[in-house]
């Protein structure tokens, strides 16, 4: 603690922290922050009230049996989560206390971010006048399965950003996190690179 | 890390986003305008969740007090009241009592927030972005309206300039604002205009050559009015964005910073 307050001491007398570079970066980890936390307070409230109101055999009755058919049924629930990804590390969690097969549960891991109408809006305002970017986006996203590194980019994004790794390695463990990260960079971008192959 | 820890995070946290998005506009510095009433709402969430973790928490010692049990037996039940939390916690995700240490640094932003806010994005960020082409495609252009000095903004200014086959910009006395950035040479100035689609670690820039006025120093917002800096073949991308001052008037950062719109009123 003293060496800590001794290296801010170091950092402000020099002048460091006041440094444009280091003031951008302090603008921008701020930014990230501040705009997530609106999300992860609602991705917390959401896994909490489905804890506490929704009943086990709900879930068991929405969603098919057999995990191979639960799957696609949990990616199209992604639709209904808005916001950010960091919403859906926590909720997914509790569909998983609540009963749901992990894998379905992960699936919504996976296609809450990436398909979620407000992510959808962002692309199109990003990239106005090609509509095919959201279609791209959405269909490489939800199959799960061309050197068009920006959609590339766009899918895996969400999907691995270093917040959302730190989300689930403090939610499901870390080795998971690694493995999971790891086997969504792969899908992704393989995923991207067939459909815009196909598309763009 | 202790339960009251949590609580004075969860406080520091709610003041610091009430802070910067109920009492100031600072938050305009990091995020888009339309985040602001769920900043609000987060804020007031992350304090009334320390209340009630307050509250919690008081209620078995007062009942305990009640009953006039003395201290021992009083930390007794807390353990007990901890250990009941263990057991639950299976159902409800994790517990408080396994917050890990890295919550710790959760103090940095919300400290941040309150006492040390960073500025917004400037000079530094737009000077590092490459140039990339903000400016999208434009089909039809209307007549420009007659008003003079015309106020416009950066983007439609280099639209005008380089996809408009009428070439109705030509001779018009134009007024943008924006803030001031150099190249890396340091010999010519740019109005400059930051726009984030998201929060501010999406940064773009769009910018406009300025000719033939001083620079004031950089980050400086300004308000120029001029007419088109002559070159190349005006309505085709090989005429420069690039404007002749006559006017460079010193403004405050308008609350709609972060875009590329006319300026709305200034921020305090």
């Amino acid at each position: 603690m003293a060496m800590a307050w001794f290296g801010v001491q170091i950092l402000v007398r020099a002048g460091w922290l006041d440094a444009a570079a280091v003031q951008a970066w302090r603008t921008v980890c701020l930014a990230v922050t501040v705009q997530a936390l609106p999300f992860l307070l609602l991705g917390t409230a959401l896994s909490g009230a489905i804890n506490a109101f929704v009943p086990e055999r709900v879930f068991s009755r929405m969603l098919p049996k057999r995990p191979a058919l639960a799957v696609p049924v949990a990616g199209l629930a992604g639709v209904v989560l808005p916001g950010c990804e960091c919403a859906s590390v926590p909720v997914a969690n509790s569909l998983i206390g609540r009963g749901v097969t992990p894998a379905a549960a992960f699936t919504f891991l996976l296609s809450a971010p990436a398909i979620n109408p407000v992510v959808l809006t962002a692309t199109a305002i990003a990239f106005p006048g090609s509509p095919a970017m959201v279609l791209a986006r959405l269909l490489a996203s939800l199959t799960g399965f061309s050197p068009l590194a920006r959609l590339a980019f766009m899918v895996v994004g969400p999907m691995v950003d270093l917040k959302l790794i730190a989300l689930q390695a403090g939610t499901f463990g870390r080795p998971f996190a690694v493995r999971f990260s790891a086997a969504t960079t792969v899908v992704a971008v393989l995923a991207s690179v067939l459909i815009g192959g196909m598309l763009l | 890390m202790k339960r009251s820890v949590q609580v004075v995070l969860l406080l520091l946290s709610g003041c610091g986003l009430l802070h910067v998005s109920l009492f100031t506009d600072l938050c305009l510095r990091y995020v888009k305008p339309g985040m602001r009433p769920m900043l609000i709402a987060s804020g007031v969430l992350l304090l009334a969740l320390a209340a009630a973790d307050v509250w919690s928490h008081r209620r078995p010692n007062l009942r305990h007090g009640s009953t006039k049990t003395h201290e021992h037996a009083d930390r007794g039940g807390d353990e007990a009241h901890e250990a009941d939390g263990l057991a639950h916690g299976h159902a409800h995700g994790h517990d408080h009592s396994t917050v890990p240490r890295v919550a710790w640094l959760l103090f940095l932003p919300a400290l941040s927030l309150l006492v040390y806010a960073p500025p917004a994005l400037g000079s530094y960020t737009a000077s590092r972005d490459s140039a990339k082409v903000v400016v999208t495609e434009h089909q039809r252009f209307e007549a420009l309206p007659a008003t003079s000095p015309l106020p416009m903004t950066l983007t439609h200014f280099t639209r005008r300039v380089q996809q408009d086959p009428s070439q109705a910009i030509k001779g018009r006395t134009v007024q943008m604002s924006g803030l001031i950035t150099f190249d890396e040479g340091g010999d010519s100035w740019y109005l400059t205009r930051i726009v984030i689609s998201c929060c501010a670690a999406d940064a773009q820039s769009v910018k406009v050559r300025i000719h033939g006025a001083p620079p004031l120093p950089a980050d400086t917002w300004v308000s120029v009015t001029g007419t088109w800096h002559p070159g190349g073949k005006l309505g085709t991308p090989s005429a420069p964005a690039e404007l002749d001052a006559r006017t460079v008037e010193e403004i405050d950062r308008p609350v709609n910073g972060y875009s590329d719109s006319l300026p709305l009123v200034p921020s305090r």
